[in-house]
């Protein structure tokens, strides 16, 4: 019998030059589009998606659901018999989503997942960013530190504060009014907003665009982390096989 | 039984009433519709009934001898009654006072009432004999005269009957339908347009079915329940206006286009727009690629002022107790680990020189592999992961809910470690962990804000000791707020290679995975500032040049046309 001994040192060396040559290929995307990275792209999704069905195959449906059916089968059973009944009911509920005709049977066990997570998504919220941020709002608003400040001769400290409060309203009502889309009908003339809402919505636009470009520059820089990572690797590729340091 | 108005009636009847009909037309009919099997008068009569008879004139009569008593033939009503005109069954003598008028002769079948029927069946009255009335002597002339106003009390109580014209010389008159000089002189307006006549009383009444089929002017035999009309057609076309036409077509345009494949955009820039494409992404390359390859250290490293949620971090992972327990939630897309390594490796290097005991779980697929990665690789040169001193928990399947039970009670959650068979929860360096608040820190590792979101909203309770996220560049300016929330669910921020530089300074390192990236970030980001605002001052430019060329038709327009026309003329 022949057996095959792979060096991993080479086999390493192999999967270095395979990634550094797929890296340049999704960076030839930068200049133009081109088959070739297409087909690159659509190996990155065959692969994350078969890679994730193995994951959930492995980790999830042999182990808390096939094994343990054969554990029962077997006569030695390592889950309840209450609790796998209620797993294999749920699950065979849900396989009728497959089915056009029997599909009203996984309904329920959609609406339960769909509801948990509506709940525990509306109650995170709620408690974990609604509620602190109102009290970020307000905190800027505390007289008893402007006081301190007064007190203690602070005087611009004091400004500041009375500077970041103006800001942090302005920005907090202009923003909300933006999105406040309610509108008066008066006659036959178009439904328009209120003078005063209309006001706060142009100086809303001013926060948002801020806020948009913020959420752009930190894509961008992202992107220019993981663009400066890739090439870095190339360069460390071509260091190892060219043995350059 | 329905038939169209084209067909035959009779074709349409059933065979049984077809047969009926044949059988009664075959049948040999007596004059005067006299029955055969009716006694003979002679034989019933006694004799000295019939010398009474014939001794005194009068005729044999009985009731079955008249014509309108005598027995109905049981099959007469099978045939269609054919329309008759009431005139020809008078009696002689009123035929003779009819005739005297112009219009004697029209029918008055149009006003079939009962005593007119009544009258038509009597016996003629000149065979009853009358009583003679004394008459007086008048003169020839006084005679003649009261014959003409007798005969025009005789049309008077028969007025109802006189017809209005004369037969064939005018056209017969369909009931309900105006004649010509009639409608001329209708008032306009007068009348309703409509026929709001019933059904069964129009021309086309013949329609009915059963055994009346293909007689006019007759009342349906039938009640409607159990007709058999073909029901009527409606249209499915909807009334629409052209706003909802408009808007419908909008909403099939968007619908479609959905649907539609997107084309190749690549090959629809234009030349000069791929140039530029071109030359910002060589701009961009260069600008990255000769730091790296001189690697060199120009760029000065941030001060520690600049974001004091790094320090935040570092302060707490500082003061960790050896061998305290912490909880790593690598929740990373493997698209951004390379821009977030950064961060990680410099972060988990404190946290192993501090000899804190890790655990990881995930709530990716992908989340295993990529501990396992970073820590054989990476973190190789620790002693931790040299000797593979971690738990990696594995995945943890089931999203926000899944985390949630986790963090109520993380010993019966299911996780990929457990599944496989294995108990880390029997390991000696967790008998102090049940619960997750008995972890001195935890720390999520998010490529995007929205899953560093979930710990923060599912968990801020649950961590006496807080929650520190380690996260790309993109998801910071989204998880910023926490850090300012009150009360404070998030403690500390280190991310992209901003924050790997600024925490390896604050370790005191001179070299690190963030100091080797920081001056090809520092140019590159030099780079597309540059670019960015030579692009807007370009854009700029194009536009003043453009207003400017549109200000100057505009003031030559009115010039050059007068010149154009002379020109042309």
């Amino acid at each position: 019998m022949i057996s095959l001994e792979i060096n991993p040192e080479l086999l390493a060396q192999i999967g270095l030059v395979i990634a550094a040559v797929l890296t340049l290929i999704t960076l030839s995307y930068a200049f133009r589009d081109n088959p070739i990275f297409r087909g690159v792209l659509y190996l990155f999704v065959g692969v994350a998606a078969g890679y994730t069905a193995a994951i959930a195959v492995q980790d999830v449906v042999l182990p808390q659901l096939a094994y343990p059916i054969l554990d029962q089968l077997a006569g030695t059973p390592t889950k309840d018999v209450l609790d796998l009944a209620v797993r294999v009911g749920l699950t065979t509920l849900l396989l009728t989503k497959l089915s056009a005709r029997a599909t009203r049977l996984g309904s329920p066990v959609t609406a339960l997942l769909v509801g948990v997570g509506a709940a525990l998504a509306i109650g995170g919220a709620i408690q974990g960013t609604l509620i602190p941020q109102v009290g970020a709002a307000a905190g800027f608003f505390d007289v008893g530190t402007f006081d301190l400040a007064l007190q203690g001769g602070y005087y611009g400290e004091g400004i500041q504060i009375i500077f970041e409060g103006i800001i942090l309203l302005l920005a907090t009502t202009s923003t909300l009014a933006y999105f406040h889309f309610g509108a008066q009908s008066r006659g036959k003339q178009e439904p328009q907003r209120n003078i005063f809402i209309d006001a706060l919505a142009r100086l809303g636009t001013v926060f948002i665009a801020i806020a948009l470009a913020t959420l752009f520059t930190g894509v961008l820089q992202a992107t220019l982390g993981a663009l400066i990572e890739r090439v870095s690797f190339l360069r460390d590729v071509v260091n190892s096989l060219f043995g350059l340091q | 039984m329905t038939y169209h108005s084209g067909q035959d009636p009779e074709e349409s009847l059933p065979d049984w009433l077809k047969a009926l009909r044949k059988r009664q037309s075959q049948e040999p009919t007596s004059p005067e519709g006299e029955d055969s099997s009716a006694p003979e008068p002679d034989e019933e009569e006694p004799d000295w009934l019939r010398d009474i008879r014939q001794r005194y004139g009068f005729p044999e009569s009985g009731p079955e001898t008249d014509s309108h008593q005598k027995p109905e033939n049981a099959l007469s009503d099978t045939q269609p009654i054919i329309p008759s005109r009431a005139v020809e069954t008078r009696p002689n003598h009123e035929r003779e006072v009819f005739s005297q008028g112009p219009m004697a002769e029209e029918p008055i079948e149009d006003t079939p009432e009962q005593p007119s029927q009544e009258w038509i069946n009597e016996e003629p009255a000149a065979e009853v004999p009358q009583p003679e009335s004394p008459r007086r002597e008048f003169p020839d002339w006084l005679e003649e005269l009261g014959e003409v106003e007798g005969t025009a009390i005789k049309e008077d109580e028969l007025a109802p009957h006189i017809p209005a014209f004369t037969e064939g010389t005018e056209p017969e008159l369909i009931p309900g339908v105006l004649p010509s000089w009639l409608e001329a002189i209708r008032p306009g307006g007068a009348f309703p347009q409509e026929d709001t006549r019933s059904e069964e009383m129009l021309p086309s009444a013949e329609k009915i079915g059963g055994p009346l089929a293909g007689l006019s002017g007759v009342l349906p035999a039938e009640p409607d329940a159990i007709q058999s009309f073909k029901p009527p057609v409606y249209s499915a076309r909807l009334e629409v206006t052209d706003s909802q036409s408009q808007h419908a077509a909008a909403f099939k345009k968007m619908l479609e286009e959905e649907g539609k494949p997107k084309g190749d955009q690549g090959h629809q820039v234009a030349l000069p727009i791929r140039l530029i494409n071109t030359l910002i992404g060589t701009a961009i390359f260069v600008a990255v690629l000769v730091p790296l390859l001189s690697q060199s250290q120009l760029a000065p490293r941030p001060e520690p002022d600049l974001l004091p949620e790094n320090a935040a971090v570092f302060n707490r992972i500082d003061v960790l107790p050896s061998e305290a327990p912490v909880l790593i939630g690598l929740d990373l897309q493997p698209a951004l680990y390379g821009e977030t390594k950064a961060a990680i490796t410099a972060v988990i290097n404190h946290l192993l020189e501090r000899q804190a005991r890790l655990v990881f779980i995930s709530t990716q697929p992908t989340g295993p592999g990529i501990v396992e990665r970073l820590l054989q690789e990476e973190l190789a040169n620790q002693p931790a992961g040299a000797e593979g001193n971690y738990t990696n928990l594995g995945y943890l399947s089931g999203g926000m809910a899944a985390l949630r039970s986790f963090f109520s009670d993380p010993r019966s959650a299911t996780v990929s470690m457990s599944a496989l068979g294995l108990n880390p929860w029997t390991s000696p360096a967790f008998d102090s962990i049940d619960s997750v608040s008995d972890f001195a820190l935890v720390l999520v590792v998010s490529s995007n804000a929205d899953d560093a979101r979930i710990w923060i909203e599912q968990g801020a309770s649950e961590f006496p000791n807080g929650l520190i996220a380690i996260t790309s560049a993109q998801a910071a300016p989204l998880l910023r707020p926490y850090l300012q929330g009150v009360p404070q669910t998030l403690q500390g921020i280190v991310s992209g290679v901003q924050g790997a530089v600024l925490y390896e300074r604050l370790r005191s390192q001179e070299v690190g995975g963030g100091r080797d990236l920081w001056d090809a970030y520092s140019f590159g980001l030099g780079a597309i500032l540059l670019l960015i605002l030579l692009g807007g001052l370009s854009g700029r430019l194009t536009h003043m040049r453009l207003e400017r060329t549109a200000t100057k038709i505009t003031y030559t327009e009115p010039e050059t046309k007068p010149a154009g026309d002379q020109l042309g003329n």
